[in-house]
This record gives structure tokens, C-alpha cells and sequence, in this order.
């Protein structure tokens, strides 16, 4: 049977009952996951002892309660400003982290330049651009600026790894898992599909007399179209619940992602994209950090930014596989995701393991 | 905190009295619990109650005093709470004085050590990424799994694996520590 998890090693320490009969056995007759389980119990016992505390003497329960009536009662209960973080938000937090992988993996493209289109964005390689919660609530309303159309990708379950590859034509892909990852993993394809946004000013005159902030859109860019071609990809699901029985705080995350994708490409049939990108970094609500990191890019057309959000993600380069990768992780080390781009296609691999684990399992891809 | 999602409290609408004896309940079943969460934290008795008291009035605005996870979201509060209080303190010799001065014990010796293994503590807690910090302070204030999970609002099944990465992070940040 598989090596126990992490987790399983500490919970076992705790109470030898805490993991099943296979489980126990499968540890006494292992080295490696009793060594683990050396390590574990060794960290477990430091913090431990870290914590010991003595008994605080009894609490006066009553007087405090006294205490806090008097204190609601007064009407100036706030006499210090503790922001609490309250547990939904925190939980919701990797879970944005989180949706750096589906951006990629909805945003993988193929190019299908048609006649008279300017290809504009054919990204060779990928890197982190940095965001912070109040850029991503200040982005301007798109539905302001003109109108998208998109086709549909339609995603589906497929029965396994070969019938994702058969069905995407992209090269089958089998990693070495570690201790913790189901070995079963549930497929799932989406097909090419393209979604086009055009700068309308008649939509945004439209928006500004219902009151809304509407932008000036240049005569220049009027009637530009951009279209992005998406798909197809597949992604490899490990350890996630069945659709649609993610509970509501949205944490139940699956353990492992490995998704693989054409690269998305764009055209337009206007204005260039250093034209379009000049004026979307001036639009209100763009910060002027947010601003410079887009241009610090320098080279729109051939790279793909990841999101990085301050405070919630952190993010490093990585060599793998002979090219430049982005690793990302959320702040609290819950989870991390590594992303790169070679020969056209888009790899992605992330999940609830730490970075050297995700490192690991991107590294074993063949 | 650039980014940090942060809640704010804002002014409490009229109480019912039903909300009013659930909270009362909980209160009184929670509050040593929450004073010895945040004392652990601190190292320090009369800030530990201050924390508790702010944590005590977040969960009286919110109402949900009655709801099955109250207790453990108190707690997490109070832990959300003291580890606020120890990032933004900058005096921390003071709050080692009281420290030591909390560690009742007859043996000076075994003093000394507490109080050295609770620096060490403190500094590595005030490093540490506050949802490490948390789960290592509520399961090592007595918290089951099932209550870690209810207060900080994942499954329980992933507790273990928290638990064991926290503690490693820990130990590595103290080893850190240590050797410099």
C-alpha cells in the first residue's frame, strides 16, 4: 500500500487509533514511513514543550463577564481596534491563491489567426505580476467598455489519462506522487474554444449616461477587437471532491492539480496590443503599481503573467524542465503551484503540498 | 497588512435576550479556555484578558452565539487576537518581565527555562505565517481536530496535515533563531 500522509503521521501521534488497520500495518513493516514518523513525533514533542505552560491560576469567569456588560453597556466597547481575521476569510484566501491555476488553465489557447488578424500575444515563456486585493476590487468594469462574446469550452470528465490525451491531442503525462496523493486521479478535458471582447464607445456613452464611471475610448481603438483562443487542455484532478460538493467556504481544495494546455495566443484586428495596453493601465482604478508592473513586462507579446497578490501569494522563478517557471504559494504555506510554458504548451501543477513537493512532482512529469 | 483580508467590527444592533443567554453560555463555558489561549501567546496574564474581552465582544456583535461553533470561533479570535497584539509589540522586555513573573514555579531553575522557552516561542509565533501560528496555538492549547477545524473553518481531515507542517515550521524557525 501507499506511504501514510503527513497528516496521518500526526494525527497517529496523537492517538494510535487515529489511522486504519492497513495503515498500522503498512508503518510497522515500512523504514521509511517509520522514520517519518520519528521526524513528526520529534517536531511534535519540541513544539510541545514550547506550549507547556503552567495551570494559569482559576479565572474570575463572573467578574469578567461583569466586566464586559459594563463595557457593552458604556457604549464604547471599542476601546482597541483588534482586526480579527474571521475564519471564512482566512479559509477563502488560498482559495484565491488557488484560482491562479484555473486563469491559466481557462486561459489555455490555441492560435487560429483568421485572415486580416494581427496576432498579438503568443507567449513563449511566463512571469509573476504582482497585485494586491484593492487592484483586484479596482479593476475597471469591462461591461463599460464594449461587448464579449465567447464560445463555449465545454468541459467534461473523461474516463482516464489516455482518453484526455486522445481527445486534446497533448502528450499523456504520468508523475511519481508523493505520500498523501490519491493515486486516482479524475480527468477532465475542454475544448478549443475563443472568447472576443470589442471596444465599443457607443457601450461606454451608454454607461456613463446610466451613471456609471465610463471610460473615453479613443477613436483609434473604437470597434478593436481582441480575440483569445482558448483550449484544448486536460487536467488531472487528485484527491478532489465529486462536482459541486465543494462545501461553503469553498476549502474543500482538491490535493493535486496537473493540468497541461495549449498556449493561449490573441489577436486583434486594430489597434496594437502596446497600443491597448497603454490605455488600459491608464483607466481609473489601475494603481500606478499595477500599472508598472504591466509595463515592466516589456515584452506583452510573448509572456504570460501569472498573479501574484501581495499578501495572500508569494512567488519565485524556477528552472524545470530547461525553461523559466513561476512558483507560487499562498502566504500561510498551506499551498503552492508551479507553471511554465514549453514548446506551446502550458503545464501547471499545484495543490495543497508544499512548494519542494509540488517541485518534486513537476520535476517526475514524463 | 498589504492585502490582508481584514474584518473590521462595526456597531452592535439591539441584542435579543435569547441571543443574550446564548452568549452568557458561552461566555461562561469559554472563558478560562479563551484567557489561558491567549496567555499562551502573550506570556502574559492581564493582556491575555484584555484579548479575551476583545474577543469575547467581536463574537457578542456577530450574533451567532448560539450557533455550534461559537465556542471554537471565540477561540480562534483570541488566538487572531493575542498574535495581533505580539506583531505589533515592540517592547517585548517588558512583557518578559511579567512573563516570568507568570511562571509560578518554586524551582528558579526550571523558571529560567520557561522563560527562555517562551521567547523563543514568542519570536518564532510573531514570524510565523498567522494561520501556522494559529492552528499551532489552538491545538496546542487542548483543542481537539474537530474543534481546530470548526474554529479556523476547514475540514477536519486536513488538520493533521496543518499540524505537522506548522510544527515543522516551528522548529525550523526557532533552530533559526538559535543559531544566531
Amino acid at each position: 500500500m501507499r506511504h501514510l500522509s503527513d497528516g496521518a503521521l500526526r494525527r497517529l501521534h496523537d492517538d494510535e487509533f487515529a489511522v486504519s488497520n492497513r495503515e498500522r500495518e503498512h508503518l510497522a513493516g515500512c523504514d521509511r514511513c517509520r522514520g517519518r514518523a520519528q521526524r513528526v513525533g520529534d517536531d511534535a514533542g519540541h513544539a510541545a514543550r514550547l506550549f507547556a505552560a503552567p495551570p494559569l491560576a482559576a479565572t474570575a469567569t463572573e467578574a469578567a463577564l461583569g466586566r464586559f456588560r459594563e463595557r457593552v453597556a458604556s457604549g464604547a466597547p471599542d476601546g482597541r481596534d483588534v482586526p480579527l481575521t474571521p475564519p471564512r476569510v482566512a479559509a477563502r484566501r488560498w482559495a484565491m491563491a488557488a484560482a491562479a491555476i484555473p486563469v491559466v488553465v481557462a486561459g489555455l489557447v490555441v492560435s487560429a489567426n483568421a485572415a486580416g488578424w494581427l496576432s498579438v500575444f503568443s507567449p513563449t515563456k511566463v512571469a509573476p505580476i504582482s497585485l494586491t486585493i484593492g487592484d483586484l476590487k479596482g479593476l475597471p468594469d469591462l461591461s463599460a467598455y464594449g461587448t464579449m462574446s465567447t464560445s463555449k469550452l465545454n468541459p467534461r470528465e473523461v474516463a482516464d489519462g489516455a482518453a484526455a490525451a486522445a481527445t486534446t491531442g497533448l502528450r499523456p503525462l504520468r508523475a511519481t506522487l508523493p505520500a498523501g496523493v490519491p493515486a486516482t486521479a479524475t480527468w477532465e478535458v475542454v475544448d478549443q474554444g475563443s472568447a472576443t471582447f470589442t471596444l465599443d464607445a457607443s457601450v461606454a456613452a451608454a454607461a456613463a449616461r446610466a451613471g456609471h464611471t465610463a471610460p473615453q475610448i479613443p477613436a483609434a481603438l473604437n470597434g478593436t477587437s481582441v480575440t483569445v483562443n482558448a483550449g484544448p487542455a486536460m487536467v488531472a484532478v487528485y484527491g478532489a471532491p465529486r462536482a459541486g460538493a465543494t462545501d461553503q467556504l469553498g476549502t474543500s481544495l482538491p490535493t493535486l492539480v496537473i493540468a497541461e494546455g495549449v498556449r493561449p495566443t490573441a489577436s486583434t484586428n486594430g489597434a496594437t496590443l502596446k497600443q491597448l495596453e497603454s490605455f488600459l493601465v491608464a483607466q481609473p482604478g489601475v494603481s500606478p503599481q499595477l500599472a508598472a508592473e504591466v509595463l515592466a513586462i516589456g515584452d506583452p507579446a510573448g509572456t504570460l503573467p501569472i498573479p501574484v497578490i501581495a499578501g495572500v501569494t508569494t512567488s519565485q522563478t524556477i528552472s524545470i524542465d530547461g525553461v523559466q517557471g513561476v512558483l507560487t504559494s499562498d502566504s500561510t504555506g498551506l499551498g503552492s503551484a508551479l507553471i511554465w510554458e514549453k514548446t506551446g504548451v502550458v503545464y501547471a501543477v499545484g495543490g495543497l503540498l508544499s512548494q519542494s513537493e509540488v517541485l518534486d512532482i513537476a520535476r517526475s512529469l514524463h | 497588512m498589504n492585502g490582508e483580508a481584514v474584518w473590521h467590527m462595526s456597531a452592535p444592533p439591539a441584542v435579543s435576550p435569547t441571543t443574550d443567554k446564548a452568549f452568557d453560555r458561552v461566555f461562561r463555558a469559554e472563558y478560562a479556555r479563551v484567557v489561558s489561549i491567549a496567555a499562551r501567546v502573550l506570556g502574559d496574564r492581564s493582556r491575555a484578558e484584555d484579548v479575551a474581552q476583545d474577543a469575547f465582544l467581536a463574537l457578542h456583535k456577530r450574533h451567532c452565539s448560539d450557533q455550534g461553533w461559537a465556542g471554537g470561533w471565540v477561540c480562534a479570535a483570541a488566538a487572531h487576537g493575542a498574535l495581533n497584539v505580539l506583531r505589533s509589540e515592540r517592547r517585548r522586555s517588558h512583557r518578559e518581565r511579567l512573563a516570568a513573573s507568570l511562571t509560578e514555579t518554586a524551582d528558579p531553575a526550571v523558571a529560567v527555562e520557561r522563560a527562555a522557552d517562551g521567547r523563543l516561542l514568542r519570536a518564532a509565533l510573531a514570524r510565523l505565517p498567522q494561520r501556522a501560528a494559529t492552528v499551532l496555538v489552538l491545538r496546542h492549547s487542548g483543542l481537539s481536530y474537530a474543534e481546530v477545524a470548526s474554529a479556523m473553518g476547514v475540514k477536519q481531515g486536513d488538520v493533521g496535515t496543518m499540524v505537522r507542517r506548522a510544527e515543522a515550521a516551528l522548529r525550523k524557525e526557532v533552530e533559526r533563531a538559535a543559531s544566531q
